[in-house]
């Protein structure tokens, strides 16, 4: 198995905050995991901001082709 | 005697997920994370729209240069947060949402605001609600760092 280590920076910030808005320190070591992949995943992104506007477009539509019966 | 918690109702657009796989938007996934593991928030999401986000990962990994293994594991961990609404949940007030939306495909989020009111909607589209007809109905529109600035 090959493993690679990649640094994530935690914002001092987000301990601040996790810590103000009511968050436990038990709950803060999953937090700061969930942050840590989905920083790792976005580090090595390509996605513009308009690639995103338009994938979220595409699929609010193709939900409601879906569920578009349900509210006429 | 223990006070009684007050737990906030977040229905969360998924254009806030997608949003926070742009590289740039370091503040959309801290926002995000700490929302989603704030003890006195529940957060939920039509399964209709996130069940199209699924079907989207492919072509989501193809423009973002993820592999499909790295984006589902990403998205498993993040929805373990996320209570996934069925449509039999909040179909009655479908209809009714039609009036509170400028873009009816935004229409699932607002009937599950409605649902669960009082609640929050977490947007970056928030001029795609009617924010003052949802206010009376005790809706909140929000951006994500709003959203978090308001716990405070």
């Amino acid at each position: 198995m090959v493993t690679e280590t990649v640094p994530v920076e935690i914002p001092a910030e987000i301990l601040q905050l996790a810590e103000r808005s009511g968050i436990s320190r038990e709950k803060i070591s999953a937090l700061l995991r969930d942050f840590a992949v989905l920083e790792i995943l976005a580090s090595s992104s390509k996605l513009t901001k308009k690639d995103a506007e338009k994938l979220s477009r595409e699929i609010r539509v193709s939900a409601w082709k879906r569920l578009r019966s349900y509210a006429h | 005697m223990e006070e009684a918690k007050v737990i906030r109702t977040l229905i969360l657009d998924t254009n806030v997920l997608i949003s926070s796989l742009v590289r740039s938007e370091g503040i959309t996934r801290v926002s995000l994370t700490i929302l989603l593991h704030d003890e006195n928030c529940e957060v939920l999401a039509p399964a209709d729209v996130v069940e199209e986000l699924r079907a989207h990962a492919q072509e989501i990994c193809h423009k973002a240069g993820f592999t499909l293994p790295l984006l589902e594991e990403t998205m498993d961990r993040l929805f373990v947060n996320v209570e996934l609404a069925p449509l039999s949940s909040y179909q009655n007030e479908l209809h009714e949402a039609l009036q509170f939306v400028r873009d009816e495909r935004d229409a699932p989020f607002a009937a599950l605001a409605l649902l669960r009111s009082p609640s929050t909607i977490i947007t970056y589209n928030k001029r795609h609600f009617n924010s003052r007809r949802l206010v009376r109905r005790h809706v909140q529109v929000l951006t994500p760092v709003d959203a978090l600035r308001e716990l405070r």
